[in-house]
C-alpha cells in the first residue's frame, strides 16, 4: 500500500520548509516514527518522521528545495517490491473539510478540469487577468485562496502590470494585491539623504538651452544618475526569488509613473548608457505610454531590481515607498528646494532633493544602500 | 510504595490509562504528521506516570487545573478519549465544543478544567476552587499540575502563599521536566528542588520520582488527605521528562542524545511493564493485548472524530461567558 509523506505544518510563523537533507535513500526501510529527512524553517532545523514504517520509495523533493506545509515529500509503500502509482495526489483525508466543486452559475461555459477557488479568489484572478490553472492552491485540497492570487500577481515575471480590465477598480484591485503582498513579504528598510542637485540643475539649463525641443527634467537626470550608481553597486543589483538569489549585471530601472487609470510601472534597460538623447527619448516614449495607460509589454530581459517613484512634482518633500514585486529597491524622489549651506565661512544657496530608497534587507544591508546613495551623488555631481 | 495496599485491578487501571495516555499521544503525532489533524501540539510522552499517578488519588467532585500539555492529564482524569480526539479535530463533539483545542482541554462537570496555556495561568484558579470548596464545606479538593517553567512566575507565589495561609484544600503539582521550553531548570532556579520552596510557605514539600506512577499516587493521596481534613496546601514536585520537544516546532536540539536515552530507560510504561512481568502481575501476551485493545479505542476515537460535524458560524458567540 502507498503512503504519502507530507510536509505537516509545523507551526511556525510561515508555512513553509527548507529540505536541507535526506536521511534515507530511494528503498530504504524505514521504520514508523524513524526521521526521514531534515527541514529547516524560520525558527529551526527538525527532522520530519515517517508516521508510518515501509520502504522509501520515491522522493518528491530534493535537497535545497522549499516545501510548503501539507504539500508531499517522499512516497512509502508498505513492501520494497510493490508498483505503486506514482501520482502523489493531495492528501485525501483532511483535517479540514475538502473543497467541493463549485457550482458555476450564469453564462460560464463547461471547464474540462475545474479549478477549486474560493469566489474572492475567481474574483481577483479575473481582475488581474490570471488564469487560475496557472495557481497552485494552498487550500485544503488544493482550494485556491485569494492569498493565493496575489501571491502569483507579485511573483509574476513581468513587472509591467498595468491592468485594463475594462472595470474601473482593476488597478485598484492589482495594487492592493501587489503592495499588500510587498509589504508583508519584504523586510523593507530605509535610507534617506538630501542630493545636491544644483549641478544637474545647472547642466539641465544648458542642456535644455541648447535642446528647446528635447527638454530633460530633473527627474531624468535622476533617473540616469541611479541607473550609473546601480552599474557600480552589485551589492544593490541582487534580488531574492523564491527563495533564490539572483546577481544581476544590467543597471535596468522600473519607473513608477502615474497613468489616468492609477499606477503605471514601466521597465527601461541602461538607462545610463549610451548618449543622453537618445536616452531622453527613449524615457519620454515610456512615461507617455504610461500616462496613456497604454500597457507596454515588457521584454522578459528587462526585470529591473531597482524602482524610481517621483512625488516632488506634488511639493512633497520626503516619501518612503513600497517595493514592487521582483524588485530589492525603490527610489523615492522628493521636491527639489533651496537650502542655505555654509562653505568655507561663506554662506551659500544649493538645490537639495531628498531621496529615500527602501531596500529588501534579505539581500542588501544599509551600506550597500549608502554607498549607493553616495555614487548616486557623484554622478549627479559629473553629469 | 506497598503495592499490595491496591487490588490488582486499581493497578492494572493505572497500567492501561498510562497506556491510553502515551498511545493517545503517539496517535496524535501521527494525525499531524499525515496533517489530518489541525494546529500545534505540545506533547507529554513519558511523563504518564506523573498524570496517571495524580489523577488516581482524585475523587469525584475533586477539580484539576492542567497545563499547555494537558492531553494526558485528561485522559488519567478519565475524560473519554472520543471527545478529546473531537476536540483535537476542532469538531462540536470535543470536550470544548470544538473551539479549544489542544491547549484548553479538559471539562468541568468532569473534573477538569479546561486546560489554561498561560505557564502558570491554571494554578490561582486551583486556589480559587479550593477557596470555594472551603467556603461551601464541601469535602473536595482542587489539585493544579504546572510545569518548572511557572514556579519563577509571581503568581506561582502569591497563590501558594495565599493557599497556605488559609489553609486551603489544595495540591500544587509540579511536573519537573527539567526544561521550561528550552530553558534549563538549574540556570533559572538557585535551590535544587521545587519542593525546597514549600519551607518559605510553611507547607510540606516533597519531591518524588514522577515516573513511578505508585510513588506519585501515594504522595499524592497524602497531600490530598491533608488537603481533605483542613490542613492545607502540599507542595510536590514529580521529576519526570518528556520524550519529544516543547512542540511540535520545536526539534529539542538543547537536549543531549545521551540525556534523552537516560531518561528513556525510565521510561514508566516501560519500568511498569517490566516490573509487573516479575511480579507476576502482568503477562507478555496480556501486554500485547492491552495494547490491543487501547489501539481499538483509539481507532474508535478518531472515527468518532473525524466523523463529527464542525461547529457551526452561529455558534461562534456561544461557550464565551458564563450564564
Amino acid at each position: 500500500m502507498k503512503h504519502v509523506i507530507i510536509l505537516p505544518d509545523l507551526g511556525q510563523t510561515t508555512s513553509e520548509a527548507r529540505i536541507v537533507s535526506w536521511l534515507k535513500n530511494s528503498g530504504d526501510k524505514v521504520a514508523m516514527g524513524e526521521p526521514l529527512l531534515e527541514v529547516e524553517t524560520d525558527k529551526a532545523t527538525m527532522y520530519l518522521e515517517a508516521y508510518v514504517g515501509g520502504y522509501l520509495r520515491k522522493k518528491l523533493a530534493s535537497e535545497g528545495e522549499i516545501v510548503t506545509a501539507t504539500n508531499p515529500v517522499a512516497i512509502v509503500t508498505d513492501t520494497p517490491d510493490e508498483s505503486f502509482e506514482e501520482e502523489a495526489e493531495a492528501r485525501p483525508a483532511s483535517a479540514v473539510p475538502a473543497a467541493k466543486p463549485l457550482s458555476v452559475t450564469g453564462t460560464a461555459t463547461v471547464v474540462s478540469e475545474p479549478v477549486a477557488a474560493v469566489p474572492a479568489a475567481r474574483a481577483l484572478a479575473r481582475q488581474l487577468g490570471i488564469d487560475l490553472k496557472r495557481i497552485s492552491g494552498s487550500g485544503p485540497g488544493r482550494l485556491i485562496t485569494s492569498a493565493d492570487v496575489e501571491r502569483f500577481a507579485s511573483r509574476r515575471e513581468s513587472p509591467a502590470v498595468a491592468v485594463s480590465t475594462g472595470q474601473e477598480n482593476g488597478p485598484l484591485l492589482a495594487m492592493a494585491a501587489l503592495t499588500s503582498s510587498s509589504k508583508s513579504s519584504i523586510p523593507h528598510f530605509y535610507v534617506t539623504v538630501d542630493l545636491d542637485v544644483s549641478a544637474a540643475e545647472a547642466w539641465r539649463s544648458r542642456w535644455n538651452e541648447t535642446h528647446p525641443h528635447l527638454r530633460a527634467s530633473v527627474n531624468d537626470c535622476l533617473v540616469r544618475a541611479a541607473s550609473a550608481a546601480l552599474a557600480e553597486s552589485p551589492r544593490l543589483n541582487v534580488r531574492v526569488t523564491n527563495g533564490k538569489y539572483e546577481q544581476h549585471k544590467a543597471a535596468d530601472v522600473l519607473l513608477v509613473a502615474g497613468a489616468d487609470s492609477g499606477l503605471s510601472l514601466v521597465p527601461l534597460s541602461d538607462p545610463h548608457a549610451g548618449e543622453f538623447e537618445p536616452y531622453l527619448g527613449r524615457i519620454n516614449e515610456a512615461l507617455g505610454a504610461a500616462r496613456e495607460g497604454k500597457v507596454r509589454q515588457a521584454s522578459g530581459a528587462v526585470r529591473p531590481v531597482l524602482a524610481v517613484s517621483n512625488l516632488g512634482m506634488y511639493g512633497v518633500k520626503e516619501f518612503a515607498a513600497i517595493i514592487p514585486p521582483g524588485c530589492s529597491s525603490i527610489l523615492a524622489i522628493g521636491a527639489i528646494r533651496d537650502q542655505l549651506v555654509l562653505r568655507k565661512g561663506e554662506v551659500e544657496t544649493i538645490k537639495v532633493c531628498s531621496v529615500t530608497l527602501s531596500a529588501d534587507h534579505r539581500v542588501v544591508d544599509g551600506i550597500a544602500a549608502a554607498q549607493f546613495l553616495e555614487r548616486m551623488q557623484f554622478h549627479l555631481n559629473s553629469l | 510504595m506497598n503495592q499490595s495496599l491496591l487490588t490488582r485491578e486499581r493497578r492494572l487501571g493505572m497500567y492501561r490509562k498510562m497506556l491510553l495516555c502515551r498511545m493517545f499521544e503517539d496517535r496524535v503525532n501521527s494525525l499531524f504528521l499525515q496533517g489530518r489533524m489541525p494546529g500545534t501540539i505540545h506533547q507529554a510522552q513519558g511523563q504518564e506516570a506523573s498524570a496517571v499517578g495524580v489523577c488516581e488519588a482524585l475523587q469525584v467532585g475533586d477539580m484539576l487545573t492542567s497545563t499547555h500539555r494537558p492531553h494526558e492529564h485528561a485522559v488519567a482524569r478519565g475524560i473519554p478519549v472520543k471527545f478529546l480526539m473531537a476536540e483535537l479535530f476542532a469538531k462540536s463533539t470535543g470536550c470544548c465544543h470544538g473551539k479549544g483545542g489542544s491547549m484548553h482541554m479538559g471539562d468541568a462537570e468532569l473534573g477538569m478544567l479546561p486546560a489554561i496555556a498561560i505557564v502558570g495561568g491554571g494554578v490561582p484558579l486551583a486556589a480559587g476552587y479550593a477557596l470555594s470548596f472551603k467556603y461551601l464545606k464541601k469535602p473536595s479538593v482542587a489539585a493544579c499540575f504546572f510545569g518548572d517553567g511557572a514556579v519563577n512566575q509571581g503568581v506561582f507565589h502569591e497563590t501558594i502563599n495565599m493557599a497556605a495561609i488559609w489553609d486551603l484544600p489544595v495540591v500544587f503539582v509540579c511536573e519537573n521536566n527539567k526544561y521550561g521550553a528550552s530553558t534549563v531548570i538549574d540556570s533559572v532556579m538557585k535551590v535544587k528542588t521545587v519542593s525546597a520552596r514549600a519551607s518559605a510557605y510553611g507547607i510540606p514539600g516533597k519531591t518524588v520520582d514522577g515516573n513511578d506512577v505508585f510513588e506519585v499516587y501515594r504522595a499524592t493521596l497524602e497531600a490530598a488527605d491533608r488537603a481533605r481534613t483542613g490542613q492545607g496546601p502540599t507542595l510536590l514536585e514529580l521529576e519526570t521528562y518528556r520524550f519529544a520537544g516543547h512542540s511540535r516546532s520545536d526539534p529539542g536540539h538543547y537536549r543531549s542524545k545521551e540525556e534523552v536515552a537516560a531518561w528513556k530507560k525510565r521510561d514508566p510504561i516501560v519500568r511498569f511493564e517490566t516490573d509487573a512481568l516479575s511480579s507476576g502481575l502482568l503477562t507478555e501476551p496480556e501486554i500485547v493485548d492491552y495494547r490491543a485493545s487501547v489501539e481499538a479505542e483509539l481507532n474508535d476515537a478518531v472515527a468518532f472524530a473525524e466523523s463529527s460535524p464542525s461547529p457551526l458560524a452561529e455558534e461562534c458567540l456561544t461557550d464565551v461567558y458564563a450564564e
